[in-house]
C-alpha cells in the first residue's frame, strides 16, 4: 500500500502543477470555456482522490473550490480575481499537506488553513445563496432528519410483507433479482412465493423481458430502510411495497405458512388485504383461546430466549477472526519451535538413558504436543499464493503493452498456501519466467495469426498441491522451445558433446545451465544479464526443483515445485556405521531387509525387491564409511518422479523430526549436492539430511532433468 | 470461477487501489484507463461486471456506458459508476444503462458490498 501512496503523492503534485498551469492561462484568458472545464475536471479528481487516500484537508478545500468552478463552468458566475486568488492560495496549501502529509506543522499554518476553508466557503454561500438551494444542501438536511432516530438496544423481530413485481425490463438494467432474494435471506428469515402467471406461451416468450415476480416474507429485527436497500438497483424498474404485518416472527407459524401457500395458487395471489384479512381472523380466534387458558403466556416466554440466543450468534461473528502480525515475530517463533525439537530430542534420549517410566512417558506426551505446535506453527507462517500473483497481473499487463504484444493473463490457485520465507523468495524467479515468456514466448499478433493461433497470446499461471509438495506452472502457448536449437547452441558453447545422446525434453531443460541464453538479441526486457540458471538456483535454495516442457509452436510449461516449509521436515533417521542419516519421510515408500552377501552377489547394482529390480545406492560406500558391515542390512526404498530406487543402511532407528540447519562453511560444503543439510540430535552429535531427488538423479545419471 | 470485473478510471492512485482491493477479494481485474482504452477489453472477453469513473478524458463515463450497452454481448451486465455529482447525473447515468453509482471517496465495504449485490 505504501506504493500507492506514493504513486497518489506523485499524482497530485502533477495534478497542481497542471492546475497552476491552467490557472495562469486562465488570469490572461478568462473566458476560455476549455480551460475552465479543465480545472473544474482537476479539481473534481482531486477532491475524489484525495479523500479516499485519508488527505481529507485537500478534499475540503477542493471540494468547495469544484463547488466554485461548476457555477463558472455552467456559466451562474464569471472568474474573478478573488476566485483566482482563493484558488492559488489553495494550490499552495496542498503543496503543503503533500509535503507534509497531510499535517498542518505550525499553528500559524492552522489558523491560515481555516481562514482560507471559511473564505471559500463563504464565496460558496454567496453564490448558492443567488441561485436558490440547491440539491445538495437539501440533502444535507435530509441526513440530518434520519440521525436522530436512535436505534434502540432490544432489536425486536417483525415480519415484513414485501411484494416485488419487477418491470419487464430490469434485467436489461443488469440487475439479477434473485441475488436481492438471497440478499432478503441473509436479513433474517424469509418464505418466497413465486409469481408466474404472466409467463406467456414460449413462442411469445421474449427473452430479456422479466415475467416473474414474487411475495416474500421476512422475520427480521432491520429497519424497513435496509430491506429496500437490497432494491437499490431496480428501484426504477419494479413496482416495491414493504409493509410490517406483524409484531414477532410469523414464519414458524405453520398454520400462516400454509394459507399463505394456498393464497398463492389461487388466481388472486397474495396481497396485502388477503394477509391482514387472515391474521385479522386469527388474533380473533387467538383471543378466544386466551381467555380460556392461559398456558399460550409460556410461549411467549419461550419465544424470547430464542432472540437472544441469535444476538449471541450474531455477536460471535464479529469478533475477530483474523490478526496481523508482523512477520520478525513469526520468524523467531519458529525458531524457539526448531530450538524445542532439539531439546524434545535430548529428553527423549536422556528418559531411554534413566530408563524410568515415568519420564519416558512425559516425554512421549512432550513429543506429541510437541509436533502439534510445530504443525500449528508452520500452518501459522503460511501465505496464500494470491498475494504474490496480484503484482504479476500488474506486470504483464505493462510489459505486454510496453512489447506492443496482445496477452491475457489468468491466474489460479491463488488460494494455495506457501511458507512466507519461500513465498518471499519466489516472486523474482517467477517475474523471470514471465518476462521469458512475454518477451521470448508469446509471439507479436501478425506471426501468431500466421501460425493459426488466436492474435491473443495467453499466460496462465496456476499453484496447487501434489505429492506433499506445492507445484506452481506457468504455461503460455507461444512459439515453445525448439530442442534443436537448444542442442545446437550446447554443442557451440562446448557445454555438450556432439554425440551424447539427450530426449528433446533434457535437451530444453538445458537452458538452465549456466551461460546458456537462446536470445537472439537481448532486450531490454529479458536480457539483464540473469539467466535461467540464476533462477534454477534460487528456486534450489528454496529446496525446490523447476523444469520446463515446451513444444514447438504449442506453448511451453514451466513447472515449479517446493517443500510446504523450509525449516522442519519429517524423515526416518538412519545409521551406517556411527554416522546418523535423516531421509526425509516424503520421499520413503517401504523398509525391508537384506543379507550383505546378496549386495554384492548381485549384478549391476540392482536389488530384487518385491519381485522387481530396484538400483541401489550404498550408503556405506557413497560416503565411504569404515568398519564392518553387519551380516544383514536395512533398506529403504525412495520413489522420486516415478523411480524408485533402494538406499542401503546399516539400521533404520526410526521415526525423527529434524530441524534443518545450513551446512554454510562447514568444510564438507563442497561436494554436498546430495545433502540437503545437517541437524542436531539429542546427544549433540550431527545427522546429515539427505537430498532424496538428488541421489536419484545421481544414481540415474539424469543429471539435466 | 472467478469473476471478472472491467476497472475504468483515469487516475492511476485510485485505479490501482480498487484493482489491489478487487484482487484481495479474489476477483479478476481488467483496467482501462479510460473509455477509449477500456473500448478494447469489449471484444468478447467474458466480462462480469464494470465499474466504470464518470470524468475521464477521452470518453467519459456516460458515453463509455452506452458504447457498452450498443454491444449484444455487454446488453445485460451490470454497470456501476463512481461518481461525486448530484441527482441529475445519476439519472443521466441511468438511462444511458448504468445499474447504479457509488459516490467517491467511498470505503471498501461500500464498494464490495454493491459489487456483491450484483455479481456473485
Amino acid at each position: 500500500m505504501d506504493s500507492l501512496h506514493e504513486k497518489f503523492l506523485e499524482e497530485v503534485t502533477e495534478f497542481v502543477a497542471d492546475l497552476e498551469n491552467a490557472l495562469l492561462e486562465l488570469e490572461k484568458n478568462p473566458e476560455n470555456q476549455k480551460l475552465i472545464e479543465k480545472v473544474f475536471r482537476i479539481m473534481h479528481t482531486l477532491k475524489g482522490t484525495s479523500a479516499m487516500f485519508g488527505f481529507d484537508k485537500i478534499g475540503n478545500l477542493t471540494h468547495d473550490l469544484e463547488t466554485i468552478y461548476e457555477f463558472i463552468r455552467e456559466q451562474k458566475t464569471t472568474l474573478s480575481e478573488e476566485i483566482l486568488s482563493l484558488t492559488f492560495a489553495s494550490i499552495d496549501f496542498i503543496k503543503v499537506l503533500v509535503e507534509t502529509n497531510n499535517e498542518l506543522p505550525t499553528e500559524e499554518y492552522k489558523l491560515k488553513y481555516e481562514t482560507l476553508l471559511f473564505s471559500i466557503k463563504r464565496k460558496v454561500d454567496i453564490l448558492e445563496g443567488n441561485h436558490s438551494a440547491t440539491s445538495e444542501t437539501a440533502n444535507s438536511s435530509a441526513l440530518g432528519e434520519d440521525t436522530p432516530e436512535i436505534v434502540s438496544d432490544e432489536k425486536k423481530i417483525v415480519t415484513y410483507y414485501i411484494q416485488f413485481i419487477p418491470a419487464g425490463h430490469l434485467l436489461t438494467t443488469g440487475v439479477n433479482p434473485l441475488y436481492m432474494i438471497d440478499d432478503l435471506y441473509a436479513l433474517g428469515e424469509c418464505k418466497v412465493f413465486l409469481r408466474n402467471k404472466n409467463v406467456p406461451d414460449l413462442s411469445q416468450i421474449q427473452e430479456e423481458s422479466c415475467y416473474l415476480s414474487w411475495d416474500i416474507f421476512l422475520s427480521t429485527s432491520e429497519e424497513k430502510s435496509t430491506i429496500a436497500d437490497v432494491f437499490l438497483f431496480a428501484e426504477d424498474a419494479c413496482t416495491l411495497k414493504i409493509h410490517k404485518i406483524a409484531d414477532k416472527s410469523l414464519l414458524q407459524d405453520d398454520a400462516f405458512i400454509h394459507k399463505m401457500k394456498e393464497l398463492s395458487v389461487v388466481t388472486e395471489g397474495i396481497s396485502l388485504g388477503s394477509i391482514t384479512a387472515y391474521l385479522h381472523s386469527v388474533s380473533k380466534e387467538s383471543a378466544r383461546k386466551e381467555e380460556k387458558a392461559e398456558s399460550k403466556k409460556e410461549v411467549v416466554v419461550e419465544d424470547e430466549p430464542k432472540v437472544s440466543l441469535s444476538k449471541i450468534a450474531s455477536s460471535k461473528n464479529n469478533s475477530l477472526t483474523s490478526i496481523r502480525v508482523a512477520s520478525r515475530k513469526l520468524d523467531e517463533m519458529m525458531n524457539v519451535v526448531s530450538e524445542l525439537i532439539t531439546m524434545q530430542a535430548r529428553l527423549t534420549l536422556l528418559a531411554e538413558k534413566n530408563n524410568s517410566t515415568e519420564l519416558t512417558s512425559i516425554a512421549e506426551n512432550f513429543d506429541k504436543l510437541l509436533r502439534q505446535l510445530r504443525d500449528n506453527s508452520l500452518k501459522i507462517c503460511l501465505v496464500p499464493m494470491e498475494t504474490i500473483f496480484s503484482r504479476f497481473q500488474r506486470l504483464v499487463r505493462d510489459l505486454s503493452k510496453d512489447l506492443q504484444k496482445n496477452i491475457i493473463f489468468s491466474t489460479e490457485g491463488g488460494e494455495t498456501e506457501v511458507d512466507k520465507t519461500i513465498i518471499e523468495n519466489l516472486s523474482d524467479p517467477i517475474l523471470h519466467l514471465l518476462r521469458n515468456s512475454i518477451d521470448h514466448g508469446i509471439e507479436d499478433a501478425e506471426t501468431r495469426i500466421r501460425n493459426g493461433k488466436s492474435a491473443q497470446g495467453k499466460i496462465h499461471l496456476k499453484a496447487f498441491y501434489s505429492e506433499g509438495m506445492v507445484q506452481i506452472v506457468i504455461e503460455d502457448d507461444g512459439k515453445g522451445i525448439d530442442p534443436k536449437r537448444i542442442r545446437e547452441k550446447a554443442i557451440e558453447k562446448g557445454i555438450l558433446s556432439e554425440t551424447t545422446p539427450l530426449t528433446d525434453k533434457e535437451a530444453i531443460n538445458l537452458i538452465f545451465l549456466p551461460g546458456f541464453s537462446t536470445a537472439q538479441k537481448v532486450s531490454e526486457i529479458s536480457g539483464r544479464g540473469v539467466g535461467m540458471d540464476v533462477v534454477r538456483q534460487r528456486i534450489e535454495e528454496l529446496r525446490g526443483e523447476i523444469y520446463i516442457d515446451s513444444k514447438v509452436n504449442k506453448g511451453t510449461t514451466m513447472t515449479i515445485k517446493l517443500p510446504l516449509s523450509l525449516s522442519i521436515i519429517d524423515g526416518i533417521l538412519v545409521k551406517a556405521d556411527d554416522t546418523c542419516f535423516v531421509i526425509p519421510l516424503s520421499a520413503v515408500d517401504k523398509c525391508y531387509e537384506i543379507k550383505h552377501d546378496e549386495i554384492h552377489a548381485g549384478f549391476n547394482d540392482l536389488v530384487i525387491i518385491d519381485g522387481e529390480q530396484v538400483p541401489f545406492y550404498y550408503l556405506r560406500e557413497e560416503f565411504a564409511i569404515g568398519g564392518e558391515a553387519p551380516a544383514i542390512e536395512q533398506i529403504v526404498t525412495i520413489t522420486y518422479e516415478g523411480q524408485k530406487i533402494a538406499l542401503i543402511v546399516d539400521r533404520i532407528v526410526g521415526e525423527y523430526q529434524s530441524v534443518l540447519k545450513p551446512l554454510g562453511a562447514m568444510g564438507i560444503s563442497k561436494g554436498q549436492e546430495l545433502l540437503l543439510g545437517a541437524t542436531i540430535m539429542g546427544d549433540g552429535t550431527v545427522a546429515l539430511v539427505l537430498d532424496s531427488g538428488k541421489i536419484v538423479k545421481q544414481l540415474l545419471h539424469k543429471v539435466f532433468i | 470461477m472467478k469473476k471478472t470485473i472491467l476497472l475504468v478510471e483515469d487516475t492511476g492512485s485510485i485505479r490501482s487501489l480498487v484493482q489491489l482491493t478487487l484482487q484481495g477479494e479474489g476477483y479478476h481485474v481488467l483496467a482501462g484507463v479510460d473509455g477509449a482504452d477500456a473500448l478494447k477489453y469489449l471484444d468478447g472477453t467474458n466480462i462480469d461486471l464494470i465499474i466504470t469513473d464518470l470524468n475521464m478524458p477521452n470518453m467519459n463515463g456516460i458515453a463509455f456506458i452506452r458504447e457498452v450497452r450498443i454491444r449484444e454481448e455487454y446488453k445485460y451486465i451490470p454497470i456501476v459508476l463512481f461518481t461525486t455529482e448530484a441527482e441529475s447525473i445519476k439519472k443521466k447515468a441511468r438511462e444511458a444503462g448504468a445499474t447504479g453509482a457509488i459516490a467517491k471517496p467511498f470505503q471498501k465495504d461500500e464498494l464490495l458490498g454493491t459489487i456483491k449485490k450484483l455479481i456473485r
